[in-house]
Formats: C-alpha cells, sequence, structure tokens
C-alpha cells in the first residue's frame, strides 16, 4: 500500500505496508472509495490461489475496511470462500446510489476442467 | 453463458468496464470472443448480451480506452496451457485493437502482434493504455 504524492505523484509505502491479504496468490483488487462512515474505504482482494509451479490452495474475496490513512484491516466474516481451483482473476466495482448503498464488486473466475463454475459473479458489498 | 460449442460455462478471464455505458466486457479464451454483458447499478445484477468473435487466441485481460478516444477495447491474447493461469507456448503475444463505438457489438479492427527480442515472460496478465491512448 502506498501513498501518492499529490505534487509528482511518487508513491511513498505505507507505513505497515505489505499487508496480508488473507490468502495465497492475491492477483487483484477493487476499491470502492469512503463508502463507510468515519471516511473509510472498502478494499476487496482476489486470492487466486494458484499459480504456475507453486501448490494450490483455497482461493477467496476478502474484504478491508481502509482508514483515511490508507491502513487496512480485515473484516474476517466478510471473506467469500471460493471453491480449490477455480482461478477467480478479476475484480471490478461500481455503484449505483450511495444513499441506497448500492455498492457491487464483480469477479470473473476462470474454470477447473469440467467444472460449469466458470463465470462472472455479482456481489453486493 | 451456455454455448453450443462449450455447453458448460466458458472461462471467463480478465473484465473492463465500457468508461460510458453500464456495460462490461469480458474475455472468454476457450470461445477466442469477448463477451459483452449490462450490469443494473440499482440491483448488481449482470446480464449477458453478446459475445463478439475475433481472431484472437486464448482472448483475456482486457482494458478499454478513454472516453473520446473511440473507446478502443484491447484485449491480450496467449495461448492457455493449464488452468493455472495464462502460459503464452509462442512467447509472442497478441494485441487486438477492437472498437466499442456501439457498446453492445463492438467491431474487430486489427490486430498487432507483440514481439520481443527476447523471451516473453510466461505469466503475463495485465495490459492498460497510455494516456495518450497507445499502448
Amino acid at each position: 500500500m502506498f501513498t501518492i504524492s499529490s505534487t509528482d505523484g511518487h508513491l511513498t509505502a505505507v507505513a505497515g505496508s505489505p499487508f496480508h491479504s488473507n490468502g495465497y496468490y492475491p492477483v487483484s483488487f477493487g476499491f470502492l472509495y469512503n463508502i463507510f462512515t468515519g471516511s473509510e474505504s472498502w478494499l476487496g482482494v482476489v486470492n487466486k490461489g494458484a499459480d504456475p509451479n507453486q501448490r494450490d490452495t483455497e482461493p477467496n474475496v476478502s474484504a478491508f475496511k481502509v482508514s483515511s490513512a490508507g491502513i487496512p484491516t480485515l473484516v474476517s466474516q466478510a471473506t467469500v470462500k471460493l471453491t480449490s481451483g477455480t482461478s477467480p482473476s478479476q475484480l471490478m466495482t461500481a455503484m449505483g446510489s450511495i444513499a441506497k448503498q448500492e455498492f457491487w464488486a464483480f469477479l470473473d473466475q476462470y474454470q477447473t476442467a469440467g467444472s460449469s463454475l466458470a463465470e462472472v459473479y455479482s456481489y453486493q458489498v | 453463458m451456455n454455448f453450443a460449442s462449450d455447453p458448460t460455462n466458458p472461462p471467463t478471464l480478465g473484465m473492463a468496464f465500457n468508461p460510458v455505458y453500464r456495460v462490461m466486457y469480458a474475455g472468454l479464451p476457450s470461445l477466442n470472443e469477448v463477451a459483452v454483458f449490462t450490469y443494473d447499478a440499482t440491483k448488481g445484477s449482470v446480464t449477458f448480451n453478446d459475445a463478439v468473435a475475433n481472431t484472437g487466441t486464448g482472448v483475456g485481460w482486457l482494458a478499454v480506452g478513454p472516453p473520446g478516444t473511440g473507446h478502443y477495447l484491447l484485449q491480450l491474447g496467449a495461448r492457455l496451457r493449464n488452468h493455472h493461469g495464462l502460459q503464452d507456448n509462442h512467447q509472442r503475444h497478441q494485441v487486438e485493437p477492437v472498437a466499442a463505438l456501439h457498446a453492445v457489438r463492438p467491431r474487430l479492427l486489427g490486430r498487432e502482434i507483440l514481439r520481443s527480442t527476447r523471451p516473453v515472460p510466461t505469466s503475463t496478465v495485465s495490459i492498460t493504455f497510455t494516456p495518450h491512448s497507445t499502448f
């Protein structure tokens, strides 16, 4: 996690960075800015759990609250466990009405041969 | 998504939003197509709209140009060797510029083959535009 300089764009690592992603082989993340009270943002991380020549593990999507200082805190009860071998690859976020708390995360998932789990999934944040 | 050529849900790899419309694209590497979805921002529902064929191989990892530039959709194609991710057996990547002037019916403009004088890493997984809409 880095802060971005507003003058020249250079990056400075946040104290404590890097942070554990709550899984193995994180490959993508989605961000929803300031959706929580207290100016906290939402960060969703895709832990793919698979990588060439590595041992496969169970993938998941892990959710964090991110403070205005850029410090992520895991929301452990919000972790979405995924089926082993399905190779999720990307997370994107969208929002409708902020007042109505219409926050969405879209996840695409590759497949294990013979499964029917490959698809684009939609989650409400 | 079910297709006659792939009765199970085909693999999806890489997504991108249209910068103007509530439309998103996903690579279908096993079919060499780009899937086009609409989504409802009030419900979060996603609706498959169309799949656009092209000459790419292992279509995945998409990037869309900024508004006002023709909404170019780029896809990074590579051969797939196993379920772990992208593996490029030919040590080259194909970049397919696709026009998305019509949000739900992109049209193939052409293809550029990215070459390198050195072996290309086998796990290239992302592509993006520069601010000048080149790549």
